[in-house]
């Protein structure tokens, strides 16, 4: 029997730590198991008492990359409890801020993470010495993703402007205008970053996911719609807790999702991109037309050049809102408060985020749920690996053991949001 | 632009809401109030991009951070990161993908680094989440204000 260790102790360029142990047996791969080790954020815990009107401030510290997915997930499902519809410019204000989200978060991993793993760089940092024009683009374009979110979110990081309802304050035609000059010249650098990253040497694999995501017919879906997947679910947000079950695993500190039905399920950039393609903006249909893409998408590596896309269509989007944007007569929706459960679900970058909250008389939490999207990814991250290591076992311990990271890093995987931090194991036997 | 029309800047980096790690902010808060308005003093999550865009184009950056270097809590070590990288601590800076190490590496790789960058940083001893800052931190607070006010009185006469 042959058998071989690569161990790699820290996975870095993700956001948290953990670990992952890859056992080989006989040129089959035979296990792959992500072991979380960081102490869960016990924030479900630490939401009950709190009354409703605190859940999106409360857990937006849960993140420093997507705090706004926090928010919008945390007030839509108060919005639902209480029986409140947020329409019209606060709706679409809502929009314009998650764009803000996508286009930094993505930005980020697109250029400081997950490029370096395509270009063989250790890091951004090797990267910027032999790209530094590439790499300011990048920073430029997360920039005008800031710009959004300190705006409308009153702070670049941990927004405190969202309340249940709409906002604390909205923003005036006048304050939008000066985002739309900088989110022309973002949507150039997003258009470019499309170009660059479909030019970029991409490994071969095509999986068979169980894809899963929000669907809104008339939007590419942020903030609400049903959950969709390719195999035929098509479930109100209100369902979710029917069809999915968390489980907790030995290894993990995080619990892990499945579909009851189906097991692994893959969210994110390639599940809303393949289930909602129709839904883009034609100048990023067009764009990932040119960079090659099809209509759905397989490749868990082209990952990159599908959140690309999806920075050109925030930019786009953004674009719209703001030059469509009327004031709202009054900033917010007043929300009575009364016992009641609610549900919400928002596109996250890295896909959906579910929550769910029980209320008392008073609007206190009762009981709060947060089912992140890397928690949902995990057993897929495990089966991609599990499915593609075997293809690759002529490459060097080196590159065999950075193919791995990888290949984690196409879900740009939020550990922190997962409650946890990684570490990496391959091991041959 | 001329170098005296440069800002000096002082960047505080932290999470106000995890235990040790306001400490970067807390000395911002403290500096405020006792440096000119000539001294540019921010508070930063520590995030890279933006922490690179802020040291883009100042003369001299002064940068208080909250570390794990494995010393005693509320132990301050102050490094000199403008010609070499900050030595390997033994321990993470920041606990998300990119830390400060990354930030001034990345700001020195695109030829942003200003020609002064200075690192305070003050051993931790818990960045639990919602806590207030732990009594050793609590004590060296003050110490930590003066040493980069002093640092920056000495390198800027007109500071």
């Amino acid at each position: 029997m042959s058998r071989k260790t690569i161990k790699v102790d820290y996975l870095a360029r993700v956001e948290g730590e953990g670990a992952l142990n890859v056992t080989i047996r006989d040129g089959q791969v035979s296990k792959a198991e992500l072991r979380i080790f960081e102490p869960p954020r016990f924030f479900e815990a630490f939401l009950r008492g709190r009354n409703f009107a605190e859940a999106p401030d409360v857990t937006a510290r849960i993140c420093g990359i997507c705090p706004v997915a926090y928010q919008m997930s945390a007030v839509s499902a108060m919005e639902n409890a209480l029986g409140i519809e947020v329409e019209g410019p606060l709706r679409a204000l809502r929009r314009l801020l998650y764009c803000g989200e996508w286009i930094e978060s993505h930005a980020l991993h697109i250029y400081m993470l997950h490029a370096p793993d395509f270009l063989g760089y250790a890091g951004a940092v090797d990267m910027a010495r032999d790209y530094p024009d590439i790499v300011k683009r990048g920073l430029s374009l997360k920039k005008a993703g800031n710009a959004i979110m300190t705006l409308l979110g009153g702070r670049e990081i941990h927004p405190i402007n969202v309340r249940v309802g709409g906002f604390y304050r909205a923003p005036t035609r006048k304050e939008l205008q000066p985002l739309a000059e900088t989110l022309k010249q973002a949507r150039e650098d997003a258009l470019a970053t499309v170009r660059w990253t479909a030019g970029l040497n991409m490994p071969e694999a095509e999986r068979d996911y169980h894809l899963v995501a929000l669907h809104h017919p008339d939007e590419y879906a942020m903030n609400g719609g049903r959950i969709l997947s390719n195999r035929g679910l098509d479930i109100a947000v209100e369902d979710y807790n029917r069809h999915f079950v968390e489980s907790h695993v030995q290894r993990s500190t995080a619990l892990h999702s499945h579909l009851r039905e189906h097991d692994c399920y893959l969210v994110g950039p390639l599940a809303r991109y393949s289930l909602n393609f129709a839904q883009l903006s034609p100048l990023a249909r067009e764009a990932a037309k040119e960079a090659g893409l099809g209509i759905t998408c397989n490749n868990p590596f082209q990952s990159i050049a599908v959140r690309s896309v999806e920075v050109v269509y925030a930019c786009d989007e953004a674009l719209r809102i703001i030059d469509e944007y009327r004031e709202p007569e009054r900033p917010f929706e007043p929300a009575e408060p009364k016992a009641s459960e609610g549900f919400g679900c928002t596109e996250a970058p890295r896909g959906l985020l579910f929550h769910r909250y029980r209320l008392d008389d008073n609007g206190d939490i009762l009981e709060a749920q947060i089912v992140p999207p890397t928690a949902q990814n995990q057993p897929s991250i495990e089966a991609d690996l599990k499915e593609l290591v075997g293809g690759w076992l002529d490459l060097p311990a080196d590159a065999l053991r950075e193919r791995c990271e990888q290949t984690i890093r196409n879900y740009d995987p939020c550990i922190s949001c997962a409650t946890h931090f990684l570490k990496l194991d391959v091991r041959h036997e | 632009m001329s170098d005296a029309s440069r800002p000096i800047r002082v960047i505080g980096i932290g999470n106000r809401d995890r235990g040790d790690d306001a400490l970067g902010p807390l000395v911002a808060d403290a500096l405020v109030e006792r440096l000119p308005e000539t001294v540019d003093v921010v508070e930063h999550s520590g995030e890279v991009a933006g922490l690179v865009d802020l040291m883009t184009g100042a003369r001299a950056v002064y940068l208080v951070d909250a570390a794990v270097m494995g010393l005693e809590p509320g132990n301050l070590r102050v490094f000199d990161a403008s010609a070499v990288p900050l030595p390997a601590l033994g321990g993470a800076f920041s606990s998300h993908a990119l830390g400060l190490s990354e930030a001034i590496e990345l700001a020195r790789a695109l030829d942003s680094l200003p020609p002064v960058c200075q690192v305070f940083a003050v051993e931790a001893a818990s960045f639990g989440a919602g806590e207030g800052l732990s009594p050793p931190l609590e004590d060296t607070l003050p110490r930590v204000t003066q040493a980069v006010m002093d640092r920056i009185r000495q390198e800027n006469e007109d500071a």
